[in-house]
């Protein structure tokens, strides 16, 4: 099914003719090729590629743990389209904050959505953006990226003016509806924080439905000098979705950028993770969050580029994972030639609640500059008996004293949710599910 | 209050503890002194609920029940406190909010109503002056980066803060400076009445000055050898344990 290695021989790639025809058909039912609209070029560009790649599965040493195209050829049949809903989605729609764009199944819902945006920032059409969107397509992206390409038909634009400082998160909600039938979701992000600007996104991503569904993001985010954006995603769907993000960040000189991921279940989740930090004195900090149950599985793999020197970056990510789940934590750390006085540390830290659950974390560090102060460090274990026992002996009953301890653990990453509203969501989700 | 009978425990298949005997009744103070490794700590240990230690045989009954069926925290609602020789650091749970949650699900055990946030906060300050602990240290997570003289101060605080019925001190004075040693056992004989009782486990006769004890055990080898009042500590502190080791040689 891999094409990628075998494409030279015309004899070998016959003999992959029965996977490449799987491919090609479950292709045919990913991509959604809506009429109409001004994406036709990057789109054909995109999906030739992909139909040559395949998606990425067993043998692809990015996705070895994370094989979602066995799953989707597996189960995701013959595509109906993304009917309306059998489920009352407005009841699933938290308020957050006062601007708030509510998509469904990829595509904009002006009726639920909620917005009053403040000067300095307007939300267009994605299409205005189309150079943008051309760049991503090269053969060496991502294949879910290049899928999601294919795919473009809708797609938002956030656009920071110069100098704005935005208080109220802009908070996009994403909800995938497999109520009446499978679904597909290609949502399409990008955001454009101009010079000295100050900003909160969120994105949400919500399932509902009994049925398989896939829900495969792209966002891209612009941060250019000065400015001090900080982008926050909350993974909470359900035990039939599929999700892909791709988050790829852009960091010009002396900007910040502070990332968020938070997950709270879908049965394969990967986030795609990518920051470069292309302006010296710039700045990234990356944060997740993952709690796992049952048979869910989640894969975070961050890259974050050093390219230019002074820059620094931090990384921290720590996971609860109970029931027989999976955790995947890969983090890549490149710090390039021209990359002096580099500053990058890593630590991802795990909880297993039970014997059951399994992590599979992997720093990689790239450095080809010489003056770099590095570190990662990774921990795995269960609760702390000691600490459990001292609260237990003042009275707390075992599970509260449990709950206390994994909150004061999660807490460490959740607190650096700046906004609220935001920190009052993750912090309901997190007790909800580790109470369980 | 607590009886305990040839009670004998073990770790990881090592016999710790080889038949204790010990009756505390309501208004008195015990000590137990002994030399390293005697097995004081896995008394307490024992006694509190640590599932790690296993109860070979014997009985131990507090306030006229039979403790092993009952957890930790069940034992700490019925007013079992032990103050730990080596506080545990709790990062990012503040002292505050689980003492909180501590005395509220003690109160509930004995069927008192909650105390609301205003409520607790006064009981918190008249405690707090009880042991001079100051309120910053309170809202710092459980212990974490504490001086040695802070955590066992923070200990004598959550016992006021629970009122016990049974205390054991293990080694509540050891780290304290002299200043801290007084203000530790004055805090001690405050909360002392005619209902509680005190175990107070010590390496030094100074503190039976200020918290005086009814009686003094030296446990050795895992049992009790030998029981006087308080003139027995004088004895120790002059003499050490070398003439007790030889009495029990073959103990
Ligand atoms: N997990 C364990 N495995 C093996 N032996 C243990 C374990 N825990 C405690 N012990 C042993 O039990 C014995 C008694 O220890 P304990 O801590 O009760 O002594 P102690 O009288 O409190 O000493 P100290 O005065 O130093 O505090 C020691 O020899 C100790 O090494
Ligand atoms: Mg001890």
């Amino acid at each position: 099914m891999n094409l990628k290695n075998v494409a030279t021989t015309g004899l070998k790639l016959n003999m992959q003719m029965p996977n490449a025809m799987e491919m090609s058909e479950l292709l045919q039912r990913l991509i959604q090729k809506p009429s109409g609209n001004n994406f036709g070029f990057a789109r054909e560009a995109a999906a030739s590629i992909i139909e040559e790649r395949g998606l990425p599965g067993r043998k692809n040493e990015e996705y070895k743990y994370t094989n979602l195209s066995k799953i989707l050829e597996r189960n995701f049949g013959e595509f109906a389209g993304n009917e309306e809903s059998a489920a009352d989605l407005s009841a699933l729609i938290p308020t957050l904050s006062e601007n708030q764009l509510v998509f469904i199944n990829g595509i904009l819902s002006e009726e639920l959505s909620n917005y009053n945006l403040p000067e300095g920032i307007s939300v267009s059409s994605i299409e205005d953006s189309k150079e943008l969107i051309a760049k991503d397509v090269d053969a060496k992206s991502d294949e879910f990226l290049l899928l999601n390409t294919s795919s473009l038909n809708t797609g938002i634009a956030i656009n920071i003016a110069k100098s704005a400082v935005i208080e109220t998160p802009v908070v996009l909600i994403h909800i995938t509806d497999s109520s009446k039938n499978q679904a597909v979701a290609h949502p399409r992000v990008l955001v454009n924080g101009a010079k000295n600007t100050q900003a909160i996104i969120a994105e949400i991503f919500i399932g509902v439905g009994d049925a398989l569904s896939f829900t495969n993001a792209v966002t891209e985010i612009n941060c250019a000098a000065n400015s001090n954006l900080s982008y926050i995603k909350i993974g909470n769907e359900n035990g039939n979705q599929l999700h892909v993000g791709n988050t790829q960040v852009n960091v010009a000189e002396k900007a910040v950028f502070n990332a968020m991921t938070v997950n709270f279940g879908g049965k394969m989740v990967r986030n795609n993770l990518h920051i470069s930090l292309n302006g010296s004195h710039s700045e990234a900090n990356l944060n997740g969050l993952y709690v796992t149950d049952n048979k869910e599985h989640i894969d975070n793999h961050t890259v974050v580029d050093h390219k230019v020197p002074n820059c620094n970056s931090n990384e921290l990510y720590k996971g609860i994972m109970n029931g027989s789940s999976t955790g995947i934590f890969n983090g890549k750390i490149y710090v390039r030639q021209d990359a002096q006085v580099t500053n990058a540390f890593q630590s991802n830290k795990n909880i297993l609640l039970s014997d059951n659950a399994t992590i599979n974390t992997k720093p990689q560090l790239e450095i080809w500059a010489d003056d770099v102060k590095c570190s990662h460090g990774c921990t795995t274990g269960k609760l702390d008996k000691e600490q459990l026992f001292y609260l237990r002996a003042r009275g707390i009953g075992e599970h509260s004293a449990k709950l206390m301890l994994l909150d004061a653990y999660a807490n460490e990453v959740i607190e650096r949710i700046k906004d609220e509203n935001l920190r009052t969501y993750v912090q309901g989700i997190l007790h909800t599910k580790i109470d369980e | 209050m607590l009886k305990v009978k040839n009670l004998k425990a073990s770790i990881e298949g090592k016999e710790i503890l080889k038949g204790i005997n010990l009756e505390v009744k309501p208004g008195e103070v015990h000590a137990i002194m002994g030399p390293n490794g005697s097995g004081k700590s896995t008394l307490s240990a024992v006694l509190a609920g640590r599932e790690e230690y296993t109860v070979d045989s014997g009985s131990v009954e507090f306030l006229g029940k039979n403790i092993f069926g009952s957890s930790p925290e069940e034992r700490a609602r019925e007013g079992l406190f032990l103050a730990f020789q080596y506080p545990i650091e709790i990062p990012g749970v503040s002292t505050t909010n689980f003492l909180r949650a501590a005395v509220n699900q003690v109160r509930a055990h004995r069927g008192l109503p909650k105390l609301d946030a205003v409520q607790f906060l006064k009981t918190m300050k008249e405690k707090m002056q009880i042991v001079d602990i100051d309120q910053a240290l309170l809202k710092r997570s459980l212990n974490e980066g504490f001086s040695g003289g802070e955590k066992k101060r923070n200990e004598i605080f959550q016992m006021a803060m629970l009122e016990p019925k049974l205390s054991i001190l293990d080694e509540t004075d050891s780290g304290l400076d002299i200043d801290a040693l007084k203000i530790v056992a004055n805090g001690v004989n405050t909360l002392k009445s005619a209902d509680n009782a005190t175990i107070v486990i010590t390496h030094y006769q100074r503190l039976l000055d200020f918290i005086i004890p009814d009686f003094v055990h030296v446990l050795y080898n895992g049992k009790i050898v030998k029981t006087g009042t308080k003139e027995l500590a004088y004895e120790l502190e002059e003499r050490g344990y070398d003439w007790i080791k030889a009495e029990h040689a073959n103990a």
